[in-house]
């Protein structure tokens, strides 16, 4: 079945099955492929994109819901926020292999989008992503750092 | 094992930031004389002055694709600014042999300890050809000319890039003794530079293993027997028409599906069904069968690992006997990237793109599945979604292989979370018993310790990897003796961060942590008094006594536990500050870290490591437990797995030593003093000593 989403500002048609999730129709028919599949049923934010600019996970959300909403990936994440958020997570250092990072870049730009000024609680309320390699403690730095250069 | 002949190529090469080709220079295979014989390391230098080294090890997080070339950068006298890197499989004329033998794997936390003087050495060299091509451009003499930033400088201030002299350098002999740097002139080595890999990273562009795209690649996902040991007894082919699969093919203990998609292959798999000849003491394996029969080994004798001195009649003559009982499960690996493989066979040829710890391995397995020499076989290695040991395996690499052989086109096969946490190759579940006797004022004067666990070198005659931490202790113990029995229950286990000590260190820092409560002594002073003859160790624990103002938490009501670990050559020290609230939860708030590690290159990513180390370490203590009923694994993805989130992830706080040493490894030594510093932090709040993990199995209330 043929559908047509917006993704990062331009429409593709793509013809799979409608119960294809996002992520994979990301990944294989659009060809981009910083939208990371780990767990497969929506708990650990690797394929975190926002729809109409809300973080949600892609490996849960069937193409045929997508419907008109807006899909943005990490690839079209060029907002000033979630170029602050890139540019922060260069300073902090805070990737070590780098595959949960998209997701986790994404989860922290709609944060601060939401929340200039996120308190630690806010943070691990909301910044519920996995990695396994244990960032944890410089993805809270290059936050509060964002929060800073915002709110200077 | 090969020795490399010295030749030098041209290269036509593609650098970052660069359209098109330009001609480079390449530089080596590279001899060594010393112990690294056949390291061989590749650097190109692109006209336009960029310079791509060459990282022949995997780079799953560690930071190796910065820190390797900061190495030869800084010998090289390269503008850091214009430097990149390429993953390059250990193999052929990237092999490496050295500490990890001439097996080529990426882990022991070694890449940088082997690499440290090759790579200086091959800086050094090719500034020097660098510099002998220009004052014979210029006629010259070579000590009027000095390199810096890439740049060649006369005397006279005319300068030229090395990208303009490379092919003239190329022509040179390779210099057999090139001069290093003294290295209180070191400028690259010592600072905590940007890893070179983040701006792909943070824009999705990085390619690890699931990423790769071939031309008609073909995706399969699979069904492996949910039962250990299981193998394929009948299935029906025809299952898959009327479905978008293109084929079906038995793998070893299971079946792939064969898709355009890999969602659609998996949809596909899931509705498979598979009659699985199933090993008949499998069936009803269980994690209490597995339990008692640990506690059976260990009342067995088992071999003896280390005697020192007398340890029973010391133990008879002591004043104050303590005995225990610890026990760890089985462990996943669980990385992010599930297991990924991308194949293309043809009759004459295979390529292979893939996240592996072991490029070597998989060339032999590549060739094993194809019967292609290994001329023939080309393998790719793509950037790591974590490693922690489990890409050291080659199963998946297999099933890619006979995927693509079946099919004729390339084929990527993806594991599904729930076909990764159930056929991983885990941390062995353990139960070590430890008897210790001490003395009036003098301390430990016996300690027996006696280990039960599958082994990882099984028939080997000696299991330095299992019993790694367990023996020798890291203190002075007059009468020691230890050990080890080995258990074997069928379930599949590997190398997993840390390795034995991920277990052993539990062991012996909590059992050190009982004969101080025993010797009514303090935790920290008490492990001080066992190593006066170990300068090293005692100052990385006076150093983490003073970061965590030992004795005095920061948090009211906190408790703070210490623990110590040795990996190689390295010394870490941990405290960490833990409080148990009235309804029993455990918060971990700030984890110290003291750590020695001789030299180090970049002493950001050292930092990085520790800090992903405890995370590693705490998820594994605090919920870690893979169990087993009816010889399949329980947990199936993150909800039954749990990792540590931001929202208990403690603050860590990392002191380098500063040493001359030469540099040793930092990658797993944080991991295995986490769970005993925290356990023995526990003790300290509550009174209760944990004994078994992972944590969660207690109520403190």
């Amino acid at each position: 079945m043929k559908f047509s989403i917006n993704v990062n500002r331009k429409f593709y048609t793509v013809d799979v099955d409608p119960q294809k999730p996002l992520l994979w129709v990301l990944r294989e028919d659009i060809g981009m492929c910083g939208t990371k599949y780990s767990c497969g049923i929506g708990i650990c934010g690797s394929c975190t994109v926002f729809l109409d600019g809300i973080a949600s996970p892609s490996c849960t959300l069937k193409v045929e819901s997508v419907g008109r909403m807006k899909v943005t990936t990490i690839e079209g994440l060029n907002s000033k926020i979630g170029r602050s958020v890139k540019e922060a997570w260069i300073e902090e250092k805070v990737s070590q292999c780098g595959y949960c990072q998209p997701g986790q870049i994404m989860k922290a730009t709609y944060l601060l989008s939401n929340n200039s000024d996120p308190s630690d609680e806010d943070i691990d309320e909301t910044m519920t992503n996995l990695c396994r390699c244990g960032t944890y403690q410089r993805i809270r730095s290059a936050i509060k750092k964002v929060a800073t250069n915002i709110n200077l | 094992m090969e020795i490399q002949l010295t030749r030098r190529t041209f290269l036509k090469t593609t650098t970052l930031g660069l359209t098109g080709l330009t001609l480079g220079c390449s530089i080596g295979p590279w001899p060594f004389d010393r112990k690294f014989s056949n390291v061989t390391v590749w650097l190109t230098i692109s006209e336009d002055n960029w310079i791509t080294i060459m990282v022949p090890k995997a780079e799953m997080g560690q930071g190796v694709s910065t820190a390797l070339p900061m190495i030869v950068a800084e010998e090289l006298e390269a503008d850091w600014t214009k430097v990149t890197f390429a993953l390059r499989g250990e193999l052929g004329d990237y092999s490496i042999s050295g500490a990890m033998g001439v097996s080529g794997i990426t882990g022991g936390s070694t890449s940088i300890s082997t690499m440290f003087e090759p790579l200086r050495e091959m800086g050094a060299a090719a500034k020097e050809m660098l510099v002998t091509a220009c004052a014979q451009r210029w006629q010259v003499e070579p000590e009027s000319l000095t390199a810096r930033n890439s740049f060649i400088t006369h005397s006279t201030m005319r300068s030229i890039t090395y990208g303009a002299l490379a092919e003239e350098a190329n022509l040179l002999p390779i210099p057999e003794n090139p001069q290093l740097k003294d290295p209180s002139a070191f400028s690259i080595i010592g600072q905590p530079l940007d890893r070179l890999d983040t701006p792909d990273h943070i824009e999705g562009r990085s390619v690890f293993g699931t990423d790769v795209k071939v031309p008609e690649m073909l995706y399969a996902a699979v069904r492996q027997s949910p039962v250990f040991g299981g193998q394929v007894a009948h299935f029906d082919p025809s299952i898959i028409e009327g479905t978008t699969a293109e084929a079906i093919l038995e793998i070893p203990g299971g079946v792939a599906v064969v898709a355009k998609s890999y969602w659609e292959a998996e949809k596909v798999a899931q509705s498979l069904e598979i009659d699985f000849h199933i090993p008949e003491e499998m069936e009803a394996l269980s994690s209490e069968d597995i339990s008692q029969q640990l506690t059976q080994d260990l009342s067995t004798p088992g071999s003896q690992v280390r005697l020192i001195g007398d340890p029973i009649a010391a133990m008879e003559s002591a004043p104050i006997k303590v005995e225990a009982l610890y026990v760890v499960p089985f462990l996943a690996h669980a990385a992010m990237e599930p297991m990924t493989c991308t194949a293309k066979v043809t009759p004459e040829s295979c390529e292979v793109w893939v996240p592996t710890q072991g490029a070597r391995i998989v060339q032999a397995v590549t060739r094993a599945n194809t019967g292609l020499d290994v001329s023939s076989i080309e393998v790719y290695p793509t950037h790591l979604g974590g490693g922690f040991g489990r890409k050291v395996e080659s199963d998946y690499v297999t099933q890619a292989v006979l995927a693509s052989k079946a099919v004729g086109k390339p084929v990527k096969v993806i594991w599904s979370r729930q076909e990764d946490m159930q056929h991983d190759y885990y941390r062995p579940a353990f139960k070590a018993e430890l008897k210790g006797g001490i003395g009036e004022s003098t301390g430990i004067i016996s300690w027996i310790g006696k280990s039960a666990g599958p082994s990882l070198m099984a028939g080997g005659f000696f299991d330095f990897m299992s019993t790694a931490g367990f023996s020798p202790l890291p203190y002075d113990v007059p009468n020691m003796s230890a050990h080890y029995v080995e258990s074997d229950f069928g379930v599949p286990i590997g190398w997993w961060r840390s390795i034995g000590s991920s277990q052993n260190v539990f062991f012996v820092e909590s059992f050190v942590d009982e004969l101080a409560g025993a010797a009514g002594e303090d935790p920290l002073t008490f492990r001080g008094e066992h190593l006066k003859n170990n300068e090293r160790r005692l100052a990385v624990l006076e150093r983490v006594a003073e970061m965590a103002n030992w004795g005095q938490p920061v948090v009211p009501g906190a408790a703070q536990g210490v623990a110590l670990a040795l990996h190689g050559a390295s010394v870490l020290a941990q405290i960490a500050e833990v409080s148990v609230d009235s309804g029993g939860e455990i918060r971990v708030h700030t984890v110290y870290c003291a750590l020695d590690c001789g030299g180090v290159v970049n002493p950001d990513i050292v930092e990085a490591q520790i800090e992903g180390a405890v995370i590693f370490g705490l998820t594994a203590a605090l919920y870690g437990e893979i169990t087993i009923e009816n010889g399949r694994v329980r947990q199936s993805n993150f909800h039954d797995y749990p990792l540590i989130t931001m929202i208990d992830a403690p603050l860590v706080k990392t002191t380098i030593i500063k040493s001359d040493a030469r540099p040793s490894g930092v990658g797993e030594i944080g991991v295995p003093p986490i769970a005993p510093a925290v356990t023995n932090a526990i003790f300290a709040a509550t009174g209760h000593r944990v004994r078994y993990l992972p944590i969660s199995l207690y109520e403190f209330s």
